[in-house]
């Protein structure tokens, strides 16, 4: 006999031995499991990353809220593209997780991923994003295993920042924002340009951020050629705020000596350095504090795992961004949404589900959404 | 003393023997040892979820895409070319044949096909006539690939037609590769491009000695690859269901995979076409085997490039100056 033939045969056996054992593993496993009670539950947490300023805070929040109610969260993180987002919820599911917490890059991949989730029977919640498609949401809606999502007020946020320019008297903008395929993208481009078009201020030029290509520097790049070419040029909308876009426009702003001359206005920066951005001047208005929507897609999705769903339908939360405008409230943006403090303690995550506060009803909620603000912040804290 | 060739024969012991008589065998095997060796961990750290019927399927699934890219690039590099342009054309492709949908679905696969192969057919046609290397120009087409289609989807979300949306069964991609694969197959071991090209990556002065219009088959290759990229994008299309961003890395992954099913990235008659499954597995199993055992994503990536580090500095023949013979 050959020694190809051989070492064929020989693989051939050793691959069926492993299937055979794995299989016996897995049994042993599913009696270990059985003999639990109750049962952990574990839910994975799809998102663009867990590390920059923002996004830690919400893994620190879900994390804490996990912990709370016994838990235990997959996090899985860098797919930066639709085809890599599928592939993510396919390899959760295959890791055996009781549900799924998405931010989807895209409405065109939640077709898939419904298919996916209802296939599979596990439930699955959006953060940070509805579904701005009629057809993809009427088709979302119909599966069971759709509980809904949390997303924020875009619309009411990029009106008031963009007349915060206004009232500004800012003239000539220049606006950076990642390909806006999404919903979020699509509300906040939209009602931006528009209402930039009604105020009177014209855009002088637009920049778009790859997500793959270090957006930080390429921000930096975006700031020093618009000040080369637009010298009339006196304010900049981030429509994004990922951890370094402002202070890149910051340091650009400082090194041009135009500190005061260029504003800026920006979508969900976090907390650090900006009572001085404020003070300086080159800050006038920013919306943020979006942090905590994943907590309340999270608690949806838990009471749902705990036999004791909020509601039969999908749930719809839109939540208001925290609108920051002056010095003053810049100090307490930053005193309240540093990455020491959560904003909602592991008491009141509990008292949010109806395993610890059977009274607890989808309208509760939604109060607890809609009273979210750095008001409501401040009085349960002080 | 000098040991003469005699002598040397004659202090093998058996077990030395064996392995230098089947050195070139126990080389080819190594991919195969690679990925029985990732089934097996795999299947042992996950408790044998890796190996459930469900994971398997997923796992040849998500390899389908690289795989097909695969084919393509292994026509490629076989006469010793490099294509880096493959996630720009990807990109492109879907983006191309998404909007083509929008007027009219029937359009949607032959557009995707098409810009698949008109940008073979640039990247192919700039490294013949101008004589640059189609890494270089490849490159660029990479580049302009995505900044294309990053502006466009910077504007709009761009979905598949639903009546696509039937043929997104793991069924439809395994019958499309199987089908792939096979035609590949014949057109590289039996007929004049595959035979040709690896002739080229062999000895490429030898080649035009004998008579081959190297040129010509070199543009084939691209021309396969391109089709095959447009497949692709149509593949991508349909799995996403739309348009969200330009492809990141697909051309890395491809290559990786290749690397890891022991190609040879120099070319030549070692290229086999096997190396196009048995590295798109490897890699698949090992991404979808990482997030079973719940490895933090921020790790994955690392693991993969450690593991490509691995493989290249076992089988490098330092000798040849070649990845795997």
């Amino acid at each position: 006999m050959t020694l190809k033939k051989t070492t064929t045969r020989l693989l051939a056996a050793l691959m069926t031995v492993i299937v055979l054992l794995s299989g016996g593993i897995m049994q042993v496993m599913a009696e270990d499991n059985a003999a639990e009670f109750p049962p952990k539950k574990t839910i994975a947490v799809i998102i663009q990353n867990t590390d920059d300023a923002v996004m830690s805070m919400v893994k620190k929040l879900l994390d804490s809220a996990a912990e709370a109610l016994n838990v235990e969260l997959l996090y899985k993180t860098g797919d930066l593209d639709g085809g890599a987002q599928i592939q993510a919820v396919e390899n959760v599911i295959a890791a055996g997780v009781d549900g799924i917490m998405i931010w989807p890059l895209a409405d065109t991949i939640v077709p898939k991923i419904q298919q996916m989730c209802g296939d599979a029977k596990i439930p699955f919640v959006h953060m940070f994003r509805g579904i701005l498609d009629e057809d993809i949401a009427a088709l979302t809606k119909q599966n069971p295993y759709f509980l809904g999502y949390t997303t924020e007020n875009e619309a009411d946020a990029s009106v008031k920042l963009t007349e915060i320019l206004a009232a500004n008297g800012n003239q000539n903008v220049c606006l950076v924002y990642f390909p806006p395929g999404d919903s979020t993208g699509v509300i906040r481009y939209n009602t931006i340009t528009e209402t930039l078009a009604k105020e009177g201020i014209n855009v002088l030029s637009e920049c778009v951020l790859s997500y793959t290509s270090r957006p930080q520097t390429q921000v930096i790049d975006a700031t020093n050629n618009f000040l080369a070419t637009y010298p009339e040029m006196d304010s900049i909308f981030l429509l994004v705020g990922i951890t370094g876009l402002l202070d890149g426009v910051r340091s650009v702003v400082e090194s041009e000596d135009v500190l005061g001359k260029v504003n800026v206005v920006s979508f969900d920066h976090p907390a650090t350095g900006i009572e001085e951005m404020f003070a300086s001047g080159a800050f006038i208005g920013m919306a943020s504090g979006g942090y905590v929507d994943p907590l309340f897609s999270f608690i949806i999705l838990y009471n749902y795992l705990q036999g004791t769903p909020l509601s039969d339908e999908p749930i719809e939360l839109f939540m208001d961004y925290v609108i920051v405008t002056s010095y003053d409230e810049a100090v307490s943006f930053a005193k309240y949404y540093n990455s020491d403090f959560l904003v909602y303690t592991q008491e009141e995550i509990k008292m949010m589900t109806k395993y610890y506060n059977p009274d607890f009803t989808l309208e509760d909620l939604q109060q607890i959404v809609l009273d979210y603000s750095i008001q409501d912040v401040i009085s349960r804290f002080e | 003393m000098k040991q003469t060739q005699h002598e040397g024969v004659a202090n093998q012991t058996p077990v030395s023997g064996f392995f230098r008589k089947n050195s070139r065998y126990l080389a080819k095997l190594i991919p195969f040892l690679g990925l029985i060796a990732v089934f097996t961990f795999f299947a042992l750290a996950t408790g044998g979820r890796s190996v459930s019927m469900y994971n398997l399927r997923l796992v040849l699934l998500q390899a389908v895409i690289i795989m097909t890219g695969g084919i393509g690039l292994t026509f490629v590099i076989s006469h010793g070319s490099m294509d880096l342009s493959l996630g720009g054309v990807l990109s492109l492709s879907a983006v191309f044949g998404a909007l083509a949908g929008e007027y009219s679905p029937a359009l949607t696969i032959p557009v995707c096909i098409l810009t698949g192969v008109v940008f073979g057919f640039l990247t192919a046609g700039m490294h013949v006539l101008l004589r640059i290397p189609a890494i270089l120009i490849s490159f660029t087409v990479m580049f302009f690939g995505r900044g294309l289609a990053g502006t466009i989807v910077a504007k709009k979300s761009i979905r598949l037609p639903f009546v696509f949306y039937s043929l997104d069964t793991p069924l439809f991609y395994f019958a499309v590769f199987a089908v792939l694969f096979i035609l590949a197959y014949i057109v590289f071991e039996y007929t004049k491009i595959g035979k040709y090209n690896r002739a080229i990556g062999s000895n490429i002065t030898a080649a035009v000695m004998s008579g081959i219009k190297v040129g010509r088959y070199k543009i084939f290759a691209f021309l396969i690859s391109g089709t095959l990229i447009g497949i692709c994008g149509f593949l991508s299309l349909l799995r996403t269901g739309g348009v969200t961003s330009a492809a990141s890395g697909f051309e890395f992954d491809v290559m990786i995979s290749l690397v890891l099913g022991g190609i040879s990235l120099t070319g030549g008659t070692s290229v086999k076409l096997r190396s196009v499954i048995i590295g798109g597995l490897i890699l698949s199993m090992m991404g979808n085997g990482l997030v079973l055992l719940s490895v933090e994503s921020a790790y994955v990536q690392a693991i993969k490039g450690l593991i490509f580090l691995a493989t290249v500095a076992i089988s490098y023949q330092r000798k040849r100056g070649e990845i795997i013979s």
